[in-house]
This record gives structure tokens, sequence and C-alpha cells, in this order.
């Protein structure tokens, strides 16, 4: 019985770091930046004809990497208390659809840049931002992911381009819409824009 | 390349303008430095009555503090995060300074520039979702007096892309190869080496400041001439983006209000002190005769802009409100480059 159990048990030991290490929101946004970069290296879903089927499936990848209602809510700020459950909703999914057919159509120009991911450091107890570098022949491009530690894993929240944040980005413009235009209009300008796309 | 969105339109910094020709570039010297002249006060009152506490004569509506008592609600129920460490930090500030001081930045900055009534009243929070600055309400905010020569400039500009920089760099990319123009990228940008040189040292960065020096003379000797990095890729030392604007930056000082330069691009009061700083110290500004010193400024920026096709169109595209979008991601852009 002892003989069954000690392996058994050397097992479990390292298996449980192994474990832990798989839940780091490093980890995370690697396995779902290489699923993107598997989509976009498939030989079988290259050329134009596949293009929707390409988008297709960076869409499903998008949808398991980020928590848009935690985005919304970070972009939004103060402005996301004057919405109403229903108003919420709606923006939610506008707002996810305006960032997915330009975040689809971005990496879709992908041309064998490799990306190196550096480090993860701790923003908040339940926060974390991971660090990555896209090398492209001329420059180094800096891109960080904000992560959330979610029931679900992690998802993604914001992410930060040289410097430049998503969430802070569409922030300054909502606001800038909202200081004289109600929720309602803005849903009504967001409706426009995904329609257009 | 996972990117939704990037701001690499021609900045101020990326690059020069093909139209300035001659003792054209001279007068627009003059005209920089009497603008800058004419604004100092201008940034200087500004400073002054974001920093102070005394009241403004502003009425607050009710609708204000019925927003503030809300804000507070919010912090009271428990869910605290980032967002509300910011309201909380502006809170305290209200309750400290009284209401109107810093309640509403919009009106302050606007009052501050001459200017008053909401339409011409456009500020700009910077990085407020980081935690680390939360309390930095002063470096979060620009300041947009000009709104209106400015909104016209990012559409002049924005011609000025579509029309002429981008069907050019095209033409040229189609004649000239990648590994030509990286070479042309890497020629051009050893020989801006004094500005990235002063930069850096006017920041006391030492350091950096060696390694710009010890690239420009391997890039200049093996590097033949500057057309290779080889400093990069065989000794492994990069380059440290400085300028002027960024060292006064460092030193603290904010932004002024928001500038767009037609031809160049997205600016502030301080940055152009510092692009002006930054021709002084470009060694092509005293290429002889001017007119070839213009044309190779030419020559750089559309070399840069090759790399950059696209980059424009997609933050433009990703936009609600590209002008806004694009005033942002400059104020984002130039936060890190002077945080680093």
């Amino acid at each position: 019985m002892k003989r069954v159990l000690a392996p058994v048990l050397v097992l479990i030991l390292f298996a449980a770091p192994l474990a832990a290490a798989a839940d780091t929101a490093l980890s995370t946004v690697q396995t779902h930046v290489n699923s993107v970069l598997d989509v976009l290296r498939d030989p079988s879903l290259k050329g134009e004809s596949m293009k929707k089927l390409r988008q297709a499936r960076l869409r499903d990848i998008t949808e398991k990497m980020f928590d848009f209602t935690e985005l919304s809510r970070r972009t939004l700020a103060q402005n996301w208390a004057g919405f109403n459950d229903k108003q919420k909703k709606e923006f939610i999914e506008l707002y996810k659809s305006v960032l997915e057919d330009n975040y689809t159509d971005k990496i879709m120009e992908y041309t064998d840049e490799k990306v190196v991911f550096r480090k993860e450091s701790a923003l908040s107890d339940k926060t974390s931002e991971v660090q990555s570098v896209v090398m492209t022949k001329k420059a180094e491009i800096p891109i960080n992911y904000r992560a959330i530690r979610t029931d679900s894993g992690w998802k993604l929240y914001d992410e930060v381009v040289e410097g430049v944040s998503l969430v802070n980005n569409y922030r300054s413009q909502f606001r800038e819409i909202l200081i004289n235009k109600t929720p309602d209009d803005l849903l009504e300008i967001l409706r426009k824009k995904t329609s257009k796309t | 390349m996972v990117s939704g969105h990037d701001h690499k339109m021609p900045t101020a910094h990326s690059g020069y303008h093909s139209r300035v020709r001659g003792g054209v570039m001279r007068s627009v010297l003059g005209v920089l430095g009497s603008i800058v002249l004419l604004a100092a006060p201008l940034c200087v009152s500004a400073e002054w009555i974001s920093d102070t506490s005394t009241p403004l004569p502003l009425s607050m509506n009710e609708e204000h503090l019925g927003s503030t008592l809300a804000k507070s609600d919010r912090y009271l129920d428990g869910d605290f995060d980032i967002d509300d460490e910011i309201l909380l930090s502006a809170l305290m500030k209200e309750s400290l300074q009284g209401p109107g001081s810093s309640g509403d930045q919009e009106i302050i900055l606007a009052e501050a520039g001459g200017l008053q009534g909401e339409e011409t009243a456009k500020t700009e929070e910077g990085n407020g979702s980081d935690e680390n600055d939360y309390e930095d309400t002063e470096n979060n905010q620009i300041a947009d007096p000009l709104y209106y020569w400015n909104v016209a400039m990012y559409h002049f500009n924005d011609k000025f892309y579509f029309w002429l920089m981008k069907p050019v760099a095209r033409g040229y990319s189609a004649v000239a190869p990648e590994p030509v123009r990286i070479a042309v990228s890497n020629f051009f940008h050893n020989l801006m080496t004094p500005v990235r040189f002063a930069g850096n040292l006017l920041q006391l960065k030492l350091k950096n400041a060696g390694y710009e020096l010890v690239r420009f003379v391997t890039n200049s000797t093996q590097g033949l001439g500057g057309f290779m990095d080889v400093a990069k890729s065989h000794y492994g030392i990069s380059t440290h983006d400085e300028d002027i604007g960024q060292a006064l930056g460092s030193y603290g000082i904010g932004h002024g209000v928001y500038f767009v330069w037609p031809f160049f691009g997205p600016s502030s009061l301080r940055d152009t002190v510092g692009l002006v700083g930054d021709t002084f110290l470009n060694p092509l500004t005293y290429v002889n005769p001017s007119e070839a010193a213009a044309g190779l400024k030419a020559y750089d920026r559309v070399n840069e802009t090759t790399f950059h096709i696209g980059d424009y169109e997609s933050m433009k595209k990703a936009a609600i409100d590209p002008y806004v979008s694009m005033r942002n991601g400059y104020l984002q852009h130039r936060r890190k480059q002077v945080e680093e």
C-alpha cells in the first residue's frame, strides 16, 4: 500500500504548483494570444475567401479572452451609474461589437511578427498586468494586457499599446459625448457606428 | 499586432513635414518663438488657477451636487476599486477646497484659458485607470481652449495625409524595398543623436546619454555611416528615445494647452517648446542650402510614413470621435515617454 501511495503523493506534490502556475494572468493571456496566432497562421484559413471564417474564429477567442462587462464599466467610469440596466446591457453589446470589428481587422494585418511575453505584475489584489512585446523588423512595440481575476479565470479588461490604454482612450471619447448628451444618444451613436462597419 | 488601436499618426515627434522650405523654416521658427512668448503667461496662469485652493466663482448646480453625492454613495457601498479611488481622491480634494475648485476641471481649465461656456471647455483625462497616479489630477488634464483651431488643423492634417503623404509614401515604398527603407530610417535616426543625447542629459540620465554616444560612434563607423544599426544588432545597445519635450515633462512641467500644428500634428505648449529645441539640435537644420535641408527632412518624413501606413486609418476607424481619440492617444503616449 505504501508503495502505491508514495508515487501518487509525489505526483500530487509536483502537480500542485504546476496547476497553480497554469492559472496566472500571464499564462492565460499567453494561451489566448497563441490561439489567435494559430488562427492567423493556419494555412487552411488563409486567403480572401476564408476571411469570414477567420473573423468568426477570432471573435470566438476574444469572447473568451475579455470580460466585456468589466471593460464597459471601467470605460464609462463615473458615467456607468447614469445608465439603467437595459442601457448598460445594450452598451456592453454595442461597445463589444465596435471593439471586435476593429480588433479583428487590426490583427489580421499580422505578418509573422514575433510576440514575446515579458512578465506579469500585480496592479491590485485581483488585477494584474501582463507585459509583452511585438517584434517587428523595425521596432519593438510594447503591448500590455490588464487582466482581472474572475470566477471563470483571468479575463482581460484593458490593453495598453505603447502607453495608450484602450479603455482610457474610449473613456475620454464617451465622456466628452456624455457632457452634453444622454446615455440614449450615446447608444444611438454606437448603433450607427456598428451598423456601418 | 494584437492591438485594437494604434496612434502612430505622424506626430510632432515622428518626423518633419515636407512643405517647409528654405527661409520659411526660419520664419516658422520665429512664429513659434513668438507664440511661445505670448502663450507662456497663459500657461502660467492656467497652472496657478488649478494649483491654488481659491474657490472660483462658479455656480455649482444641483445636478453636480447630486452626482457628487452619488459618487460618495458608490464609495460607501463597499464596491471599492480603482475608479472609486479616483473618485475618492477627487471627493477629498473637493471637501478640502470647497465645491467648484476641483469638481469640474473642465470649467476651471477653460476659465484659465480665458474662455467661457461648455462648448469651448474641453479637457482630457490622461491615464486615470492607473492606480499609481489617481492623485495626480494636474497631470491627467489638458486644456483645449483652442479647440476650434485644433479641430480645423486636425482636418487639415487628415487631408494632408490622405491626399499627399500616403500616396507619396506608397509610391516610394513601391520602388524602395523594405531593407532600403529600414537603412534610410537608421541613417536619419543616427543623425538625430544630438536630440536624444541632450534629452537624456537634461534628465541626468547619464548612462543612457553615454549609450547614445557609443551608438553614434559605432553606427557611424561600423554601421557604414549609420545605415546599419550594428550597435543594437551586434552589441545589444538599444536607443533611448528622449527629446527636449520629455525632459521638460520630467521637470514636472505640464503640457499647458493642447495644440495641433498643421503638418506636424498633435502637440502642446510644452512639447512645442521642446520641438523648437529639437530643431536646433537637429543637424539637418544646418544643411546648406536650406532647400536641401528641407528636402532631407521631407524625405525622412516620407520614409518613416511608409512604416506606419494603416495606423492612422485604423485609429480613425476604431474611434467614435477621432479628434478626441487622437488627443487622448497623444497625451497617454507622451506621458509614458516622460515616465520612462
